[in-house]
């Protein structure tokens, strides 16, 4: 009798609708702590698994933006400051912008300039190369000696200027900061040698003091172009100047 | 590691390219609104310290004064932030060699007009700036059966900006000549006339 009354329960707590099962729980006489703690645990390990999903969920959101965010900022800064082959072109080390200060230059190009905060000198008056690095593809550094060799064309306005990584001049006390066609000596055999040095040297020495990082610019305006009397002006590697390293601290 | 692979494995497709395109968008945004978040453009730097309409030649660039990055040593320069919402501006400069150069730049660093020196001859430059909307500022000389008092100049349309004239070092001897030569540049705004 007790096991049918029992199995009678048992068949209808079975058949009742799940919320009236979770809300109004069937007595259970002397076993309620069981069943209390059967429900508690359920509910914790509903909560837990719903956490769990949400923390999953935000996890995954996060990622997402973080790789969102980092793809897309770092992508940015690295065109605007750097350049690629649709806005630079390079050689060697040397970079220049090929559309600097025109009003049809790319967005990269606008971009780098109005963070840079410079005015630079228009494409079609002059070419402006920028290097951070020697030939060899090493930082320019302040601890480092170095020797810049240009053949310049025959009929242009050159100058070749050292900053420091940020842009800025660098202090020192003879007052040298860039040399121009007009200012600088040429060797007998037609090149500009140029010495980046933080002690004194003969010649167009160019003081980089302690400085850290450097950056040198070399301005081009070529009028041989125009006159068509100039050397190829195709050929970077001969166009820009040479930068080696020739001794470290 | 095994698990890991599995998991990498198991990467939506649909979530890389959502990436990539969420990735695009963020760098074209980015690219886009960088000159006009820029704090530092160089409109920003020099419009505060230069009286508009006027030219103003510049100190020898030193590291205590200069006054863009990148701005060498090797050029003295001469500034003018014309606004031409007051008037037209009449800009007038010599360019006796090369290495000198003239231009004009707007607020966004393009420029508008350049002019440079050539190794022949010397350019003398005179341009007239006008206010690049369809403003009626009177009838021109021409329209009035006159002969125009301007007939080498030219005509920029161009709101505001800066005329930037360089003046190459050429050495300790030729600074004064280059310095008076830069102060005969000059940028002032013409009343009552168009």
């Amino acid at each position: 009798m007790m096991r049918t009354s029992e199995g009678v329960t048992r068949l209808g707590s079975g058949l009742r609708a799940l919320p009236q099962r979770l809300f109004f729980p069937p007595l259970t006489g002397g076993r309620s702590w069981l069943g209390k703690l059967r429900r508690t645990s359920f509910w914790r390990h509903q909560i837990k698994k719903r956490i769990a999903g949400l923390l999953r969920l935000l996890t995954d959101w996060a990622l997402f933006i973080l790789v969102v965010l980092t793809g897309g900022l770092i992508s940015a800064y690295y065109m605007m400051d750097r350049g690629s082959s649709l806005s630079t072109i390079n050689s060697g080390p040397w970079t220049m912008w090929t559309a600097a200060a025109r009003t049809d230059a790319d967005p990269y190009t606008v971009a780098h300039f109005a963070r840079l905060g410079a005015l630079p000198l228009p494409s079609e008056v002059g070419e402006t190369w920028l290097a951070r690095t020697d030939s060899a593809g090493s930082t320019l550094h302040s601890s480092c000696d170095y020797e810049i060799a240009v053949r310049p064309p025959q009929a242009s306005w050159w100058s070749i200027a050292v900053f420091d990584a940020d842009g800025r001049q660098i202090e020192n006390a003879a007052g040298r900061y860039a040399y121009t066609s007009e200012t600088g000596a040429i060797s007998p055999d037609g090149r500009f040698l140029a010495l980046l040095s933080r002690s004194a040297g003969g010649g167009n020495w160019l003081p980089t003091s302690g400085a850290g990082n450097l950056s040198v610019v070399y301005t081009l305006i070529d009028f041989s172009i125009a006159t068509g009397t100039g050397q190829d002006a195709s050929n970077l590697e001969s166009r820009v100047p040479l930068i080696t390293v020739k001794s470290c601290r | 590691m095994k698990s890991f692979l599995s998991r990498i494995v198991r990467i939506d497709l649909r979530l890389v390219l959502a990436a990539v395109f969420a990735i695009s968008i963020l760098h074209v945004v980015t690219i886009l609104t960088a000159p006009s978040l820029a704090q530092s453009s160089a409109w920003d730097r020099l419009a505060p310290a230069v009286k508009p309409n006027t030219m103003i030649v510049f100190a020898p660039v030193t590291p205590e004064a200069q006054p863009l990055p990148y701005l060498s040593a090797d050029a003295r320069i001469a500034i003018c932030l014309f606004d031409t919402r007051s008037g037209q501006i009449k800009l007038t400069a010599a360019l006796p060699s090369p290495g000198w150069s003239l231009t004009l730049y707007d607020r966004d660093g393009a420029a508008i007009y350049t002019a440079s020196g050539r190794p022949d001859r010397a350019t003398p430059v005179s341009l007239l700036l006008v206010p690049d909307d369809t403003r009626f500022t009177g009838l021109t000389p021409e329209a009035q059966g006159l002969r125009s008092p301007r007939q080498n100049q030219l005509r920029v349309q161009a709101r505001r900006g800066l005329a930037v004239l360089r003046a190459p070092d050429a050495g300790y001897a030729y600074r004064a000549r280059t310095e008076a030569l830069l102060k005969q540049a000059s940028c002032q705004t013409v009343r009552g006339t168009t």
